[in-house]
């Protein structure tokens, strides 16, 4: 088989067409071709791209294209964006270039992209109605061209692109996948390819090239052969692959009903093949039990078989060359006549509907239309339900040109739906067309690529079929990759490029019997001997006739050959042809000379013709005939033209050129002398009787025997034609359940329609009760008033207000009497309605003391048009009242604060007074004090004082520093009153604090010799403070426990660290204090011996002012003692400033 | 052997001027005494520049402040008493362009500090 030589290159070659014609379907081209995936998608897959390309392997030897939907606008920089994502090179294409394996290219915008033969090219990007058709041009060139070593990948797309170019790629045996849709970001363009039910794989995304990788290195090593060349083309005999496959085949028939026997074994082959690299299997066997465990894989095989695949005006040239035959079947047909046409294998109907279509436009330009109807049929339910559905993807409008689509379609969601105009023409059955009886009466059999998987007895069987089914001069339509054979006298080619040919107007054929279940078989099988009369044997037996009627009737000039076999039947001896039941069938012009009808119905028996004198002559030639192939009588004397004259009766087989067949001449001789004869008279009287009797019995069972074939051969055809009356019925009927069910549904929506209505209405009933509820529950008056201020409805408490009954609904508000003062009522009503806003006012009614709130709202529709307005009048009498006390309380109050103001005020000023007071006192206290420090300080210099004097000055000394403490004190204590005590804060060593405040003691402590233990254990002793506080702090506190001490008592000053915080303590071992003082020892003027304030020199302020110090600085101070007598530790913690610190 | 400083006293209180004053020339200064504002003014105005000007706040006929600020004839480095201790009275007196404020009494270290601070001034180049 030559691959490259396509068999429409050479049409009427007549040896091709048995064995070209699947080649073509699934071509062997592709097998030798490096494998290419294609992948298609949106601009929005690249992220699924980008991962299909991280887990690609590098060298896995396969071809990667990716085809998506750029903007034209913008330069792509996808190769970029991919290359991040693998090793391999990535290029975006710009020529024709030959595509190299481990490589990805990638679409330019604004082009189409196609592979054939190995090289991808560019091509202009023309997008019908905007839809992006990319992915699909590219598919289909690649399936074309790639065979079953293409694989298409549908990856995330808003669209439903790429559908179409599966179902290409399926068909011609290539792999394909989709993008799970769960997993896409735009699931469109993956939910459409999986609604064409020609999907192999649906995976993740990152799942792919590891699939892909398989299958692809799964093909070298299958066993099936199926791709392999050798097997496939060749068929060599294989007796256990022919088991199995059988096997296979059986398999499939037992559980889907399907019969594949008169497939072509190759295509079956090809398809088992695909089915186990899917399944990645590489025995036949291996693949025959997983047939069996599996469920569902019978079902997929048998989709891969049938390959339900078509386009609408699939090959456009030969659909236009049909549409200029189109007038040729409405010639001569009036209104009440059908023009009819089949279509065998419809798949899922886009070949019915074009032509439907082409029906319909031609019908449109005739003013008498006749009916039509369109008879489609296909193998596969499934197939059959989506033609019936009639709904197509969108991407459909790559096929169907714009003009059609919106006469013959309806836009829809998910495509284009046809319209009832065109559907209702056409019928869809599920039909059989080897099996099941076909139609008839038709004027065009639209039958393409379903000839191509069936074996060449089938396709045979088909044609003769398609026969019978045309009416003469009907049309058969083949696909492109298909023809009738020349041998066959059936058809005539009209257009041999585009497949179209004419019934001829053979003499009538019997139709084969039919072995499907609705078929004539069960009819025609009680008629013995019917089925046994071999096909061929009936067509040449009345073969031979049509020469003879064409020369008489059609020819003109006869040629050479026909005008010689008129002359001999002319000049020749008289001669007859007889057939093989001795039935005459031709005579020469003078024939009949030697015949002579008997009594009775006519007869055509050649014994019974022919003259009795004859009659015993002709025996005898026909006996040795028999014997020997060619007999002569002895010459018998006969009256010819009222002269005696001998015949010699000749008869001779016609052998090859037609078997069985008998020319008997006769030969006349006047030579009586030649004709040594038996005298006639010489005969018996008995023999002559029972020769008479027996050729009359002959004659007889001849004439039953041939009224007896006619019969049959007419209830046979009668039945036929039942038949195909019935399974139209039966088609009738289908579709007649279809609108049924259509009608239920329709029936069924309705249901669900009313039933929705009726808890609709049930709902409504129940807000209209609320609503009822509502208004009678609100003591509130509500009246809702039209456009005309006419009353609508109003709340029973209204009733009272304007005076209303039930019947005052309708007129108009103003004519009540109201109770209320409200002159402005309808203007403001009109203000409302011409406005739309709200408005409020208060009014008083003429009842004594009762006042409402008048709200008008405009009553807004539905729509949002003001359509009247509603006033509702709430009674507020009681907050108006409330209102007015409210006033009085309020009025009241302000009163009362501003006493308080005032008093505040007042309060401040006092303390202000106070304040300056104490300044100005401590000021006038010091002045005088200045000059006895200084007095005393010079008279301390003087060298001759005496030392009882110099005791005397210190003792005025200590009294003038403790009259200045105490006027210190006391402005502290001022200022610790008012929280006036403004602290300097800065990073303040606490260790230095307390050794500056050690030194301010220091004279003290000698004085009275006592010692002082100082032991800073605390690492950290930076502290946020006021240093000259602070030191007031701990001078304060050492003091004290210098004047509650004995004379040499110890006292201990330590620090340490608890936390974030530095603990400093200050311990004596003197007076102690009594557990009941310890309590209030900080209080301001607290002593612990009252009545003796000049013993410790100090007006008690000093623990007050210690506390405020140390408190003002987020620290705190405790006392501790066991008791009178029993020392004192005064504890003070201050927070450190960087606690963290060690 | 410390430089006689020229110093104006600034004080209304009689004892305290009287007792400063004779403590000063003990130590050998020259000093000027003035009882209000206005003779402070005068004394400025007279013996032009001090080195050192002692002076009280709250004055018969008005501030020490306001003294120090009006006044356009040096008066040395100067320093403020005051029997007014408050913070605000100390700051008010450092933005016056005082040196110090000594919080009365004070005593005879606290003046001997304050001269010690005048002769360096006054050494200084």
């Amino acid at each position: 088989v030559t691959d490259e030589v396509r068999p429409h290159q050479n049409p009427l070659d007549p040896d091709r067409s048995e064995v070209d014609l699947g080649e073509d379907a699934v071509p062997t081209r592709g097998y030798s071709l490096t494998p290419l995936v294609g992948l298609g998608g949106s601009a929005g897959s690249i992220q699924a791209l980008q991962r299909f390309f991280d887990e690609a392997p590098v060298d896995a030897g396969v071809i990667y294209v990716v085809v998506i939907h750029l903007s034209p606008e913008h330069e792509s920089n996808l190769a970029e964006l991919l290359g991040h994502h693998t090793s391999m090179s990535v290029r975006q294409v710009t020529g024709s270039i030959k595509a190299e394996p481990d490589h990805v290219y990638v679409i330019p915008p604004n082009h189409s992209l196609s592979a054939i033969d190995g090289h991808l090219g560019l091509g202009p990007l023309h997008s019908p109605r905007g839809r992006r058709v990319a992915v699909d041009l590219f598919f289909r060139t690649l399936a074309d061209s790639y065979g079953p070593h293409a694989v298409a990948v549908v990856l995330s797309g808003a669209d439903g692109d790429g559908a179409i170019g599966i179902k290409r790629i399926k068909e011609r045996g290539g792999l394909t996948i989709v993008q799970d849709p769960d997993e896409a970001e735009f699931p469109g363009m993956p939910r459409t390819a999986i609604n064409t039910g020609m999907v192999d794989w649906i995976l993740p995304v990152a799942e792919m090239p590891r699939r892909i990788q398989d299958y692809v290195e799964r093909e070298p090593c299958l066993d099936a052969g199926g791709t392999s060349t050798a097997v496939a083309s060749t068929q060599l005999p294989n007796p256990a692959l022919d088991a199995a496959v059988e096997e296979v085949l059986a398999h499939v028939h037992t559980l889907t009903g399907r019969d594949f026997a008169d497939y072509k074994r190759g295509t079956v082959m090809r398809r088992l093949a695909r089915r186990m690299q899917v399944n990645n299997i590489t025995e036949l066997t291996e693949y025959l039990s997983y047939l069996r465990t599996h469920q569902g894989e019978a079902g997929a095989l048998l989709q891969d078989l049938l390959i339900s695949v078509t386009n609408f005006f699939r090959d456009s040239p030969a659909f236009a060359a049909l549409e200029a035959r189109i007038p040729d079947l409405f010639a001569g047909k009036g209104m009440h006549d059908t023009v009819r046409v089949w279509v065998p294998g419809c798949a899922t109907g886009e070949e019915a509907f074009s032509i439907a279509m082409l029906l319909l436009e031609h019908a449109r330009t005739l003013e008498t239309p006749p009916q039509l109807c369109v008879f489609a049929t296909d193998l596969d339910k499934d197939a059959i339900q989506v033609g019936r559905t009639g709904l197509y993807p969108a991407t459909i409008q790559a096929d169907v040109s714009e003009e059609r689509l919106d006469r013959f379609f309806g836009r829809e969601q998910g495509g284009y739906r046809i319209r009832r105009e065109v559907r209702e023409v056409v019928l869809f059955a599920v039909h059989d067309v080897l099996r099941d009886s076909p139609f008839s009466r038709l004027d065009l059999v639209s039958c393409r690529n379903l000839l191509i998987y069936l074996n060449p007895a089938a396709q045979h069987r088909a044609l003769e079929l398609f026969h019978f089914a045309l009416r003469k001069d009907g049309l058969l339509f083949l696909g492109t990759s298909e023809l009738v054979s020349d041998e066959s006298n059936l058809f005539a080619p009209i257009d041999a490029v585009h497949r179209i040919y004419a019934a001829r107007a053979t003499a009538r054929i019997g139709v084969p019997i039919m072995t499907g279940t609705t078929s004539l078989s069960i009819a025609a099988r009680p008629v013995e001997g019917y089925t046994e009369l071999p096909l061929s044997a009936r067509s040449s037996r009345l073969a031979p006739a049509r020469p003879v009627l064409s020369a008489s009737e059609d020819l003109a000039t006869p040629t050479w050959a026909e005008l010689h076999s008129q002359l001999l039947e002319r000049f020749g001896p008289p001669s007859l042809v007889v057939n093989p039941s001795q039935n005459i069938v031709h005579l020469s012009e003078t024939a009949g000379h030697f015949l002579q009808h008997p009594a009775g119905e006519p007869t055509i028996q050649l014994l019974s013709a022919i003259h009795p004198g004859l009659r015993g002559a002709l025996r005898t030639a026909l006996f040795l005939a028999q014997e020997e192939g060619e007999g002569q009588s002895e010459p018998a004397p006969f009256q010819v033209d009222g002269t005696m004259q001998y015949v010699t009766i000749r008869v001779a087989r016609a052998d090859d050129l037609a078997p069985d067949f008998l020319l008997v001449s006769f030969l006349t001789s006047r030579a009586k002398e030649e004709l040594q004869t038996v005298d006639t008279g010489s005969v018996s009287p008995v023999v002559q009787q029972l020769e008479h009797e027996v050729a009359s019995l002959q004659g007889r069972m001849t004439r039953l025997n041939a009224q007896y074939e006619e019969s049959t051969e007419a209830l046979s055809a009668s039945n036929e034609e039942l038949q195909a009356v019935n399974e139209e019925l039966r088609s009738a009927t289908e579709e007649l359940e279809t609108s049924r069910e259509e009608l239920q549904s329709i029936n069924e929506e309705l249901t669900t329609v009313n039933q929705e209505l009726k808890s609709n209405v049930e709902e409504l009933g129940e807000a209209n009760t609320d609503l009822h509820n509502l208004m009678s529950a609100g003591a509130i008056a509500i009246v809702f008033l039209d456009l005309n201020l006419r009353i609508t409805r109003f709340t029973p408490s209204a009733v009272d207000l304007f005076r209303l009954i039930p019947a005052d609904v309708g007129r108009p508000l103003s004519n009540f009497n109201h109770r209320l003062n409200y002159p402005e009522l309808e203007q403001d009503a009109r203000e409302v309605l011409a406005h739309g806003n709200q408005r409020e006012r208060e009014i008083s009614s003429g009842d004594a003391g009762l006042m409402y709130l008048a709200r008008w709202v405009p009553y807004r529709s539905i729509q949002g048009e003001i359509d009247g307005v509603v006033l509702t009048l709430i009674d507020i009498s009681e907050l108006s009242r409330a209102r007015q006390e409210l006033g009085r309380s309020h009025e009241q109050l302000t009163e009362a604060l501003a006493q308080t103001e005032e008093a505040r005020r007042a309060a401040e000023q006092a303390l202000k007074v106070k304040d300056q007071f104490l300044a100005i006192l401590s000021h006038e206290l010091r002045t005088p004090l200045t000059p006895v420090v200084m007095a005393t300080q010079m008279l301390s210099r003087q060298e001759e004082l005496s030392p009882r004097s110099r005791e005397w000055l210190a003792l005025i000394e200590r009294n003038v520093a403790m009259e200045n403490g105490l006027i210190n004190e006391l402005l502290d204590l001022s200022r610790i009153a008012h929280g006036k005590l403004h602290l300097q804060l800065e990073p303040t060593s606490l260790h230095q604090v307390i050794r500056s405040a050690i030194e301010t003691v220091v004279p003290d402590l000698t004085a009275r010799d006592q010692k002082l233990t100082l032991e800073l254990g605390a690492g950290n002793d930076l502290v946020l403070g006021d240093p000259a506080r602070l030191q007031q702090v701990f001078a304060n506190l050492l003091t004290n426990a210098s004047r509650h001490s004995a004379k040499q008592a110890s006292i201990e000053v330590r620090t340490s660290r608890s936390g974030p915080r530095i603990v400093a303590q200050v311990i004596d071992h003197g007076d102690g204090i009594a557990a009941e003082a310890l309590e209030g020892i900080f209080e301001a003027f607290r002593q612990l011996q009252p009545g003796t304030p000049s013993h410790s020199g100090g007006l008690g302020l000093g623990l007050a002012i210690t506390r405020a110090i140390v408190q003002e600085h987020g620290g705190r101070i405790e006392a501790e003692s066991d008791g009178e007598g029993k020392g004192a530790a005064f504890r003070v913690e201050l927070v450190l400033k960087e606690p963290t610190a060690a | 052997m410390s430089p006689s400083l020229r110093v104006l006293v600034v004080e209304d209180h009689g004892d305290t001027r009287m007792l400063l004053v004779s403590y000063l020339e003990s130590l050998g200064h020259v000093v000027v005494a003035a009882r209000s504002v206005m003779e402070a003014r005068q004394a400025l105005r007279e013996h032009g520049a001090f080195d050192l000007m002692l002076s009280d706040i709250g004055l018969p006929d008005g501030l020490g402040w306001e003294l120090l600020e009006s006044t356009t004839v040096s008066p040395g480095l100067s320093v403020a008493m005051s029997g007014f201790g408050a913070r605000a009275d100390i700051d008010r007196s450092l933005r016056a362009g005082f040196a110090q404020h000594l919080v009365k009494p004070l005593g005879l270290p606290a003046i001997d500090a304050v001269l010690a601070a005048a002769v360096e001034r006054r050494l200084a180049p």
